[in-house]
């Protein structure tokens, strides 16, 4: 029991992964303390704002307790569980998709969810919560890898080389999607009047507190 | 900061990205520690249960691969045209004279027979004609064309003998019945030895059932049809000779 014995957080990813891979349930729980945040923050950002993550989360890890044999290089811990947590996702929005199309919900998504930390209320005002709204309702209407490639890209701050990697594409697959993706969401950003403000050269003050 | 109006893709990207650090200052994903604390313990509580459901998830796997080999070997078997039963096959005797699926008797000649190889047995009155339409491993269908005939049944579960005689259909199971029908007249008449039979027709659309002792007469001219006791007197189905079947 390698992680009950040291401090979790003195321990370099390879060792952690694979005292998880021997089975190590403390090890388990170490990857969650150390990456829980980063898996939600994925989960969130692709899934988009009313969006209930939590249950995903779980998933994920639990996920990567059932496959963490398969893991090659430990060291790559954080791109493993990445990869899961774009997986996880990629399959709830296919799912959400076909609820949208058999009408289990008015548009396949849950009602709207708002955390109590979700918004950071201190900082954006309600302008820019709806021009996010409206910003996922056009992702929305996207297949679900050029979605991801977009949020990656645009929202993430990914290069297109770690996207590449994350979705296991070619780069020049990356590329293209993303041109092509991004011409289609500045196209439909050009039909909201919200949207186009926050577009537009002056950006609003609101934002500026944003950064 | 992008300038309006966007001139490049890289301009538009950089537009896109005012957007994207818009959502991604919303969409920090932080929860409250007591959230945070409550999914690390449910987290534990089902790595807990993991190892359980590893073994249910590889037991139902099991389970289904079984009933899977299962299936397939169920279809197989039905399937299987060597181990279906075979279709049942006839031998006439004389005087009926047969060709291929035809089978007729000359006005001149005695009653003709034929013989099923499940034990079933028809018997064919001087001018009568009718074909055996198909055979089947449960029964045959046999069509009357004009005259007299007789049809024993032997009855088994699942037994299927149909016979239809000019516009009319008898459904048999069980049975024993001498059935005419006249093309020439337009008439038809079903005597009903033992057993049951359904009849349907022009003047019987919906079946008309017919138990053991009862005569149906169906005249299509005067569209008439009628059910009567059998008379004593009422020709019995010809009696089958003594003979022996062909290997």
């Amino acid at each position: 029991m390698l992680v009950a014995r040291q401090e979790p957080t003195t321990i370099d990813d390879a060792t952690l992964a694979r005292s998880a891979m021997s089975g190590d349930a403390g090890a388990h729980t170490a990857i969650w303390d150390r990456y829980h945040p980063v898996v939600r923050r994925i989960l969130r950002r692709t899934m988009g704002p009313g969006s209930e993550v939590e249950d995903h989360v779980q998933e994920v890890f639990l996920r990567f307790y059932r496959n963490s044999a398969l893991l090659r290089n430990p060291s790559a811990l954080r791109s493993f569980l990445f990869g899961i947590a774009l997986r996880v996702a990629a399959s709830e929005l296919r799912s959400r998709r076909i609820r949208g199309w058999l009408r289990l919900t008015p548009d396949g998504t849950l009602d709207d969810y708002v955390g109590p930390h979700d918004a950071a209320p201190e900082q954006a005002d309600a302008d820019a919560r709806e021009a996010v709204k409206r910003l996922y309702a056009i992702l929305d209407r996207l297949d679900t890898e050029c979605r991801l490639a977009f949020v990656l890209h645009h929202v993430e701050g990914l290069e297109l080389l770690e996207i590449a990697a994350a979705l296991g594409v070619s780069l020049a697959t990356v590329k293209r999607g993303l041109t092509r993706v991004s011409a289609r969401v500045w196209a439909s950003a050009q039909g909201d009047r919200l949207l186009i403000e926050y577009l537009d050269a002056g950006e609003p003050a609101s934002l500026e507190k944003l950064r | 900061m992008t300038r309006w109006p966007i001139s490049s893709p890289d301009d538009r990207d950089a537009a896109l990205d005012t957007l994207g650090r818009m959502a991604r200052a919303q969409l920090t994903g932080s929860v409250s520690p007591q959230e945070e604390a409550e999914a690390r313990r449910r987290l534990r509580t089902q790595l807990a249960r993991e190892p359980h459901r590893e073994s249910a998830r590889r037991r139902a796997k099991v389970w289904i691969g079984a009933a899977a080999v299962a299936a397939a070997a169920a279809i197989i078997v039905v399937r299987s045209p060597w181990l279906r039963r075979p279709a049942l096959t006839f031998d006439v005797d004389l005087p009926v004279v047969s060709e291929r699926d035809y089978i007729h008797v000359p006005i001149t000649a005695p009653s003709g027979h034929v013989a099923f190889s499940d034990g079933s047995k028809l018997t064919l009155s001087p001018g009568c004609r009718g074909r055996i339409v198909a055979l089947h491993p449960d029964g045959a269908e046999i069509g009357l064309e004009d005259g007299r005939a007789s049809l024993e049944v032997v009855h088994r579960p699942g037994t299927r003998w149909s016979v239809a005689a000019g516009p009319f259909a008898i459904q048999v199971t069980g049975t024993a019945f001498d059935v005419r029908w006249s093309g020439a007249r337009e008439t038809f008449e079903v005597d009903l030895h033992s057993g049951s039979v359904t009849i349907r027709g022009p003047l019987a659309a919906s079946g008309i059932e017919l138990g053991a002792g009862q005569k149906l007469i169906a005249d299509l001219r005067a569209s008439q049809l009628r059910i009567e006791r059998l008379t004593p007197n009422t020709q019995a189905p010809t009696s089958w000779p003594t003979r022996t079947r062909p290997p």
